[in-house]
């Protein structure tokens, strides 16, 4: 009973951040962010009549399709966070952007291997595991664009906070359930489905929270350079710093 | 076991980076003229913010003591330690105070050029936090040892001011006259120009 109360509050809440998107400048803002909330509720909606009716392998294929899609339309919603919040800084989003690329090639490179590597392909425990390094370098893409924006002190504005700090729990906790399904096997199944359904609807929560009314991102004024170029700036910043460690590198061997 | 150990960490890791970027003060978009007054202070803060290093050599001066356990009263000699202590603290935090300007500086600069070279960006942030745990080491064993258990750490330790201090009149000439001259008044009288 809670399973289909939680289920039919979590669809509510989807229709109801696309309901709000789609009446202001959210949906122009940040159209990847709505395709991706669609895409859920449009699998939620499709996936309840199937677990109803349905037989359990069936309901299977059905989830595991939903859930590779869902992980696409969640890379999609990275990158918008990535190009949103460091819009205005070019540098930054360079640096992003490369280290992006790379860890996205790390990844598929990974997972091809495992597949490749494996002798029998055991499903839906592979699924569970390629799901898992999926999300992690969801995961890891998310610590550098928000690493970024602390280092930097980048401000973020009210509707990208609320997307990073909704879709990260989401991804977090996927992560931290995934890997104990992948060691615990298909028996950690009901636990983890607990887990999941309970910090998706916190995610929503966030999203509904935050994402109630269009708040544009902090634009900076035009820039003032200082130093004429960047390796003025980098080379003045490490001298002030081999000075300073050295001082106190001696300081801390007495 | 070990994977999912890594796992975890990671998960837990990146949980305590999202309740760092949600529970982040707002920072206004920084730019133009706000810039150039910002920069100035943190540098100005750098040059003028820190104790002279006569006094802060007096601060740890061994004299002093000598002085106080020769008096033989023990309660003064608690008394002279323990403020003696407190002040050897409250200079870290400031050193510390200074590193973290100068970082702030930097990355408030940096983050507008658009040829960032992701290597040296990744080397100064590990010096930066090199620097700072330093600091923090320091802080410690002048909480637990006192600043007169270790006389050549605190010597070494009182360099640091003169060399912030001759970071800062570098910084001063980097930023040049024309760069930070004093603020024009160029308003129209219904509007605010810098």
């Amino acid at each position: 009973m809670a399973t289909y109360a939680l289920w039919a509050a979590g669809i509510g809440l989807e229709s109801l951040i696309l309901f709000r998107s789609v009446k202001s400048p959210i949906l122009r803002t940040y159209p990847r962010f709505c395709v991706y909330i669609a895409c859920i509720l449009v699998s939620d909606a499709a996936l309840w009549p199937v677990y109803k009716m349905a037989s359990a392998r069936t309901y299977q294929r059905f989830y595991w399709a939903k859930e590779f899609i869902c992980v696409i339309a969640g890379y999609a919603v990275v990158l918008e966070i990535l190009e949103r919040a460091l819009d205005s800084y070019d540098g930054p989003k360079k640096l992003a952007r490369n280290a992006a690329l790379t860890i996205f090639t790390a990844i598929v490179a990974i997972t091809s291997g495992e597949f490749l590597l494996q002798r029998s392909v055991r499903f839906p425990l592979t699924a569970v595991e390629v799901q898992r390094d999926l999300r992690t370098a969801e995961l890891v893409l998310l610590s550098l664009i928000i690493g970024l924006l602390l280092y930097y002190r980048i401000e973020a504005g009210r509707n990208l906070k609320g997307i990073v700090l909704g879709y990260g729990f989401c991804v977090a906790t996927v992560v931290i359930g995934d890997a104990f399904r992948s060691y615990a096997g298909m028996s950690f199944q009901a636990a983890f489905s607990v887990l999941r359904s309970y910090s998706f609807f916190a995610s929503l929560l966030i999203w509904v929270v935050f994402l109630w009314s269009y708040e544009p991102n902090p634009v900076p004024e035009q820039p003032t350079q200082l130093a004429d170029d960047y390796d003025t700036l980098a080379n003045w910043t490490k001298g002030a710093l081999a000075g300073m460690r050295g001082h106190l590198g001696k300081a801390a061997r007495p | 076991m070990i994977q999912v150990i890594l796992f975890l960490i990671l998960g837990a890791g990146f949980l305590v980076l999202l309740y760092l970027f949600a529970g982040r003060k707002n920072v206004r978009p920084e730019g133009g003229a706000e810039v150039l007054v910002q920069a100035r202070q943190a540098l100005n803060s750098l040059q003028t913010g820190l104790l002279p290093p006569e006094l802060i050599v007096r601060v740890f001066a061994r004299e002093d003591l000598e002085f106080v356990n020769s008096v033989g009263a023990p309660a003064v000699e608690a008394l002279f330690l323990s403020e003696r202590k407190r002040v050897a603290l409250r200079w870290v935090a400031h050193v510390r105070k200074q590193v973290l300007s100068l970082k702030h500086f930097h990355s408030g600069q940096s983050r507008i050029y658009a040829r960032l070279d992701a290597r040296t960006e990744i080397a100064l942030a590990f010096d930066f936090a090199s620097l700072l745990i330093a600091c923090r080491i320091l802080q410690i064993v002048f909480y637990f040892r006192g600043p007169y258990a270790a006389p050549r750490m605190v010597r070494k330790a009182v360099g640091v001011a003169g060399e912030v201090c001759a970071v800062s009149q570098r910084c001063l000439a980097f930023l040049g006259p024309a760069k930070t001259g004093p603020v024009r008044n160029d308003s129209a009288g219904d509007s605010a120009a810098i």
